[in-house]
């Protein structure tokens, strides 16, 4: 059951409706009920993984804050994230790096043959291993109290909006929401949580799903595209992954919030960024966020020196490009990333415009980043790392081929839309709402085509939220 | 009704809901009344995931839906393997090609045993297949997604859930929601290989494998785009590969 589907929005409807005819207590027993139920619609097989974890999860944290020995309480945290990445490790990377043994033993003239894992990804693992993981080392800092209450750590793990593809939640953001009553969303906190709503789904069916075919199309064998088909087809895929992404997000953060829930956002128009540091503030902010609190200040952050500190980027985006998926392309997705950050640390030239509105002078360094960002999303999105430097050898070669000229017009709607809305929304959260006033007029104007937009590129098949194999 | 909206942030502005409410509704019906107006140049939905399965089921009808020889595969198939020189060589008294560009092995697995056998008796199958059908590959996985979504499978192999009666509802009384497959890419129905005759039209003239594949031309450029590089330079092409595909 996706958040594209009609199902979902039947389902939340009745969730919300329930939802507030309970009391706080049974509320959260209920969402609880309901979150597991969702995630079983996706694959119960692993719900008894879920619920192991989020026990072993709600435990240890008792422990850890009960051990006053500072050995025991590190043997504590030790074990519990040792689990975690131990849970991960088999069920997302074991056949990678088996393979990679493989591969390397025979590089030295060792011919082994590599048992065959068929492993599956348990659905939202990366997601919940990581904010209980949080949950462990903010217990361990002492930062938080542990979660009394059973049911409570059961829906900080599980609650059904960021189960599947995030935003990844500190603990300090979700657990004191649900231990404390909720307000019901007023009139103004539904609009919200509509409006919400419906540009999450215009981002994700309209813009992503529309251009996911095209993608589709010029990725499956790009051997016979042109460099202009490669190109839009990296254009387009940019522009996909976006939508798509913050489209969930947009949808997690509406669905939240009828039930009286804020979460984080994720992205702040990462595409008018005029560096990669100011990407990164921008884009899956909570996944950066968790890999600089728990991964790049534990390294050292920039407490070593320069040389240290691009070291320790280098192996923050390895490790992020890793989270995303067990291969190359995504480690090497990680390292121009990582590359790139280091490299503008050490020239110190990173312009960090995350808090400006665009001028023109900007725009050089924008498209340059936005550029660069795209050569980084060809490796993360090819089926394989020869499909990748193929691309980018026909781009570069400028080769001919099919020219995939249908792609062109999607590509242009979504550059309009995308990039009007970031404008708008950018200019809007730096200066104020009466820089662009929202007036009745516009808003029945973009309710209206945003309704019909829906209805055209409804009724095609499903196009999954990329998020949600990771 | 008038109430204050937030977009993010500490905004508030006043909005009359009602207001809003009437403006959309009248771009909808804007959007209803326009699509009517183009209706009867519009093409017939097809409800499957892809142009060629509506060819394909066209040119099989017309050869009276049962032939004696059937190869199932994808564009390599259409490219390697010519049934009416099969049929020359005396191997079946009839035969069809129904290849599925880009298809993976799943999806021409599910397509045969679930769409074409259940419904012919061929009396030899071939099935063609190359490495690259047994790919393990996001898009082939979305390729065996949108044939198992579509309205059209679902109706073959009888698996339509209450959403599809909603839909055949929607579709009933509005244009928009009939038409909306046209018009999600427009692009892939008025080209460069002329104008395209009317649906009636079409079926008027659907008395021959050939005369059918001459109704699609520019859905099947994109058929053509889509299956790679034999037909990249010529969209018309394809009209002539698809015609020697019957016999």
């Amino acid at each position: 059951m996706t958040f594209n589907s009609v199902q979902f929005a039947i389902g939340l409807a009745a969730v919300v409706l329930i939802a507030w005819r309970l009391t706080h207590r049974r509320q959260n027993v209920f969402l609880l009920v309901v979150s597991y139920g969702f995630y079983a619609v996706w694959d119960w097989r692993f719900l008894a993984l879920l619920f192991i974890s989020s026990v072993i999860g709600y435990t240890s944290g008792i422990a850890l804050a009960a051990a006053t020995d500072e050995r025991r309480r590190r043997g504590i945290l030790i074990s519990r994230v040792a689990l975690n990445l131990g849970m991960l490790a088999v069920f997302k990377y074991a056949a990678f790096f088996v393979d990679g043994l493989s591969d390397l033993l025979g590089v030295v003239g060792l011919d082994t043959t590599a048992p065959t894992l068929s492993i599956i990804l348990p659905i939202a693992i990366s997601y919940y291993t990581f904010e209980e993981i949080s949950y462990a080392v903010d217990i361990y800092r002492r930062k938080i109290e542990p979660c009394r209450d059973v049911v409570a750590y059961g829906l900080f793990v599980a609650f059904f909006p960021k189960l599947v593809a995030g935003p990844i939640l500190r603990p300090k953001e979700l657990i004191p929401q649900i231990e404390r009553p909720r307000q019901r969303p007023d009139r103004e906190g539904v609009v919200a949580a509509l409006g919400l709503l419906l540009w999450g789904l215009v981002q994700k069916v309209v813009i992503a799903d529309s251009l996911a075919v095209h993608v589709n199309d010029i990725f499956r064998d790009p051997s016979t595209m042109s460099w202009f088909a490669l190109t839009v087809g990296t254009l387009c895929f940019a522009g996909q992954i976006y939508g798509d992404f913050s489209g969930y997000t947009d949808i997690a953060r509406g669905a939240a919030r009828l039930l009286g829930f804020e979460l984080p956002p994720n992205f702040r128009q990462p595409y008018l960024s005029s560096s990669f540091t100011a990407f990164w503030r921008t884009w899956h902010m909570t996944l950066s966020r968790w890999l600089r609190d728990y991964l790049y200040v534990p390294l050292g952050g920039n407490r070593g020196g320069v040389r240290r500190t691009m070291v320790n980027l280098m192996i923050v985006m390895l490790l992020g490009g890793l989270w995303h998926g067990a291969g190359w392309t995504f480690l090497i997705w990680g390292g121009i990333h990582g590359a790139m950050l280091a490299l503008e640390r050490l020239s110190g030239r990173a312009v960090d415009n995350s808090d400006e509105v665009p001028v023109a002078r900007q725009v050089p360094r924008i498209l340059l980043t936005f550029g660069l960002v795209c050569v980084a999303w060809v490796f993360f999105r090819a089926e394989s790392l020869d499909a990748a430097l193929e691309i980018l050898g026909r781009i570069a070669t400028l080769q001919g081929g099919s020219n995939a000229l249908s792609a062109v017009p999607w590509l242009l709607v979504a550059t309009v839309v995308l990039l009007t809305a970031d404008l708008v929304r950018r200019r809007r959260e730096l200066e104020g709402p009466r820089s662009i006033a929202v007036t009745s007029d516009r808003v029945g104007v973009l309710v209206g085509v945003a309704a019909v937009a829906l209805v055209v590129t409804s009724g095609g098949s499903p196009v999954p939220f990329v998020y949600f194999q990771f | 009704m008038t109430t204050t909206m937030t977009t993010g942030g500490p905004t508030r502005t006043r909005v009359r809901w009602r207001r809003v409410l009437l403006i959309a509704l009248a771009i909808a019906v804007l959007a209803e009344v326009g699509v009517r107006a183009l209706d009867s140049r519009l093409p017939p939905v097809t409800g499957w995931p892809g142009y060629e399965y509506a060819v394909h089921e066209e040119q099989l009808a017309a050869l009276g839906g049962d032939p004696d020889l059937l190869v199932i595969g994808d564009s390599s198939a259409a490219v390697a393997i010519r049934p009416d020189e099969l049929v020359e060589d005396g191997v079946a008294s009839s035969g069809y090609n129904y290849w599925l560009g880009g298809a993976p092995m799943r999806s021409l697995e599910l397509h045969a045993s679930e769409v074409l056998l259940p419904r012919t008796t061929p009396r030899t199958v071939v099935v063609a297949v190359t490495m690259r059908n047994f790919n393990e590959a996001p898009s082939q996985e979305g390729h065996l997604a949108a044939l198992r979504a579509s309205s059209a499978f679902r109706r073959v192999t009888g698996r339509r859930s209450w959403l599809d009666h909603v839909d055949d509802r929607l579709q009933a009384g509005s244009a928009v929601f009939r038409h909306r497959e046209i018009l999600r890419d427009p692009l892939d129905w008025s080209g460069p290989c002329g104008p395209r005759a009317s649906p009636t039209d079409s079926r008027a003239t659907a008395t021959s494998p050939t005369e059918v594949a001459i109704a699609w031309p520019t859905k099947r450029q994109g058929i053509a785009e889509r299956s790679g590089r034999r037909w990249r330079t010529s969209p018309c092409r394809l009209e002539r590969s698809v015609r020697s595909t019957t016999c």
